[in-house]
């Protein structure tokens, strides 16, 4: 258990090197422009032609918008240019998701699942030969890309999955039943993760494959009806022992399901980016709303509380985004793994993309219930980003119980920040680095008093992930801020010092309020009253 | 508390991995590893490694923990915290 460092060092210790990284769109100046370009025809073609009014009253992307899609290359954005894909880094091509998902979740959920969870096999652990024979065709859209893990039985607990990978006559063969499976519906190649006991000289263990839904035996059931993300297909597709050829096994047989938890990593930080973009959106939306709305004879924006909920989303978003950033720059530059930061950057992006839409559609009273403008139709999409690729709640327990391995000597004593920022946002440092300090003994300490009994503390967990990711969230902002800030006195950085000071201040309260909880102890009357209620 | 024997520690575990993956078909082996051949994610190792030290009033110090990997690497880890 003991070894693994923990989330801040490594990003402490090379806190100048990381800064001046997060204001860029791509790794090098050719990518960056790339990625301008992506960005011009993305707000062209969406503005022009992406009406998801329109799309939710058919329930459907419609053939027409997939075909359009294709044709640009956005179905390519990950995959390596030899395979006639665009080869972004993710720091880039989550950018790509942020902009489509800033006017629709549906559109963007379809090309970010592709893009992400749904080839990360594929392009990073498939064999060449598999490569060869697949990714050119979903490169040019001719092929859209699924996900398939969950189960009836199987949703967080993804390890007590059925459907089965077995072998008969010197032939693999799958069996079992995959349920909501976003882009199912249209999918032209699935990877699909399969419970494969006695295959590779495992016991138990699971595998994945890369499944051709034309093959015989793989049947698309009808659609889902949905709160929201109405437009991309989410559908039960069924297995019946359909025959696998070997080659389609992607990475080793019997480690499915870490390789499936490394592509949830990834697939995790594009949906931080379409959580990003709906924020951003419903931010925009709102501000016009109250720069126009004259009530008590004034525009809503001269209201204090109105300014001042504004300026929370905004330094919400600053905190998503910076998040997200600081995650991609970790991935593409393989500093790292991120399996721990991806985990942040999800469920920080989802529940503040939650709240910011929320508030968004308050500040626009009425007018934001009505669904012409848009802000219903941004809450029910987001909310399930709360829900899939990992529960938030079991994502929290994940990362507290991640903390135990994390060796106790480093948590006494981290790099200091303050000495490294530029003057005006000295005190957020020093407030971080008294912070960090102070999450770092009360890990230490629950490590040492809890052990492994902590998996029977399970809000005690859920407070230390509100703690961890709070801290995470100022350092992610102070590394930004601090590289954007030295030595310039523009408009834009002093709008981006606010941003970051109040970033900061939101994230410092957060994480006390998560230390209090968590000195403060168990939950007595919860559990009383749970205990009186609930079957034992 | 006096140690209980190796076949009553494995006993245990055994008991306690088949309350977390019912599923699970077939004799466990002091070979299986936790993940590949029974199938168990990080969660339910947690859950495992709790149950056993919860059983036996264990306080244990995680970082004197290393690797367990496998079901004997449970049992001997039960053995030595208990020795
Ligand atoms: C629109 C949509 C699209 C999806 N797309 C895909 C896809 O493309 N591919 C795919 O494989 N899956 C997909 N999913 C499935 C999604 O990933 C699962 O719904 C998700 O992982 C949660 O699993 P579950 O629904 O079975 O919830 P459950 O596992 O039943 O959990 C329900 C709730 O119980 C609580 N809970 C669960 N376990 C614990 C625990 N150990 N401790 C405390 N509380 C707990 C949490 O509050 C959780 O939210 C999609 C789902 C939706 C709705």
């Amino acid at each position: 258990m003991p070894g693994k460092t923990n989330l801040f060092t490594p990003i402490l210790e090379a806190f100048r090197q990381i800064g001046p990284r997060l204001a860029t769109s791509g790794r090098t100046q050719e990518e960056q422009e790339v990625v301008a370009s992506i960005l011009r025809e993305v707000n062209r073609y969406c503005r022009k032609e992406v009406d998801g009014l329109a799309i939710d009253r058919r329930g459907a992307l419609g053939q027409e918008m997939l075909d359009a899609v294709a044709e640009r290359g956005w179905f390519g954005l990950t995959i390596p240019e030899e395979y006639g894909g665009a080869g972004l880094s993710m720091s880039a091509a989550t950018r790509i998701a942020t902009e489509i998902c800033k006017y629709n979740g549906s559109l963007a959920t379809c090309v970010a699942l592709h893009s992400g969870l749904a080839l990360y096999g594929l392009i990073h652990l498939a064999s060449k030969d598999l490569q060869s024979r697949y990714l050119p065709e979903i490169a040019a859209g001719q092929r859209i890309a699924a996900f398939c893990a969950t189960e009836p039985n199987a949703g967080s607990d993804i390890g007590s999955m059925r459907t089965l990978l077995y072998e008969q006559d010197g032939i693999f063969r799958l069996r079992g039943s995959k349920s909501y499976v976003t882009n199912g519906g249209f999918a032209g190649v699935l990877t699909v993760i399969a419970s494969s006991p006695g295959l590779g000289g495992a016991r138990g263990g699971h595998t994945m494959v890369v499944i051709d839904p034309s093959w015989t035996g793989v049947h698309k059931q009808a659609e889902e009806n949905k709160l929201g993300l109405k437009g991309p297909s989410t559908i039960t597709i069924d297995f019946d022992d359909v025959e696998v050829p070997r080659d389609h096994v992607i990475g080793e047989v019997s480690k499915g399901l870490d390789l499936a938890h490394e592509a949830l990593t990834w697939g995790r930080s594009f949906m931080a980016a379409g959580c990003l973009g709906s924020a951003m959106a419903a931010v925009q939306e709102a501000r016009e709303h109250i720069a126009g709305r004259v009530q008590f004879g004034r525009t809503l924006d001269q209201f204090p509380l109105v300014r001042e909920q504004m300026a929370a989303a905004m330094a919400d978003v600053y905190t998503v985004e910076t998040v997200l950033r600081l995650v991609c720059d970790v991935f593409d530059s393989r500093s790292g793994d991120i399996a721990l930061d991806s985990t942040v950057a999800k469920v920080l992006g989802s529940e503040r993309a939650w709240n910011v839409i929320d508030r968004g559609l308050q500040l626009m009273g009425g007018a934001g219930f009505i669904e012409e403008t848009g802000m219903p139709r941004r809450l029910r999409d987001v909310r399930v980003t709360r829900i899939f690729e990992g529960a938030n709640d079991v994502l929290r327990l994940h990362l507290a119980s991640a903390t135990l391995g994390w060796p106790r000597a480093g948590l006494q004593e981290f790099p200091e920040v303050s000495p490294l920022v530029p003057a005006p946002l000295r005190t957020e440092a020093e407030r971080f680095d008294e912070m960090l300090r102070e999450v770092g003994v009360c890990l230490a300490s629950i490590q040492k008093q809890y052990g492994f009994k902590l998996f029977q503390r399970q809000s005690l967990q859920s407070v230390m992930a509100d703690a961890i990711m709070a801290t995470y969230g100022m350092m992610a902002v102070l590394v930004r801020a601090a590289a954007s800030v030295q030595d310039q006195d523009t408009p834009e950085t002093c709008v981006e010092l606010a941003t970051a000071k109040l970033a900061c201040k939101r994230l410092e309260s957060e994480a006390r309020l998560a230390l209090q909880t968590m000195t403060r102890g168990a939950d007595d009357e919860a559990l009383t009253l749970a205990n009186a209620v609930l079957a034992q | 508390m006096t140690a209980p024997s190796a076949d009553i520690l494995r006993n245990d575990v055994d008991e306690i991995i088949r309350r977390i993956r019912p599923d699970f078909k077939g004799e466990i082996k002091v070979t299986d590893r936790l993940r590949e051949d029974i199938g168990l994610d990080s969660l339910h190792a947690m859950e495992l490694l709790s149950a056993v030290t919860e059983k036996y009033e264990l306080d244990v110090d995680i970082e004197e923990v290393q690797e367990v990997k496998t079901v004997g690497d449970v049992v001997q880890f039960l053995t030595t915290a208990m020795a």
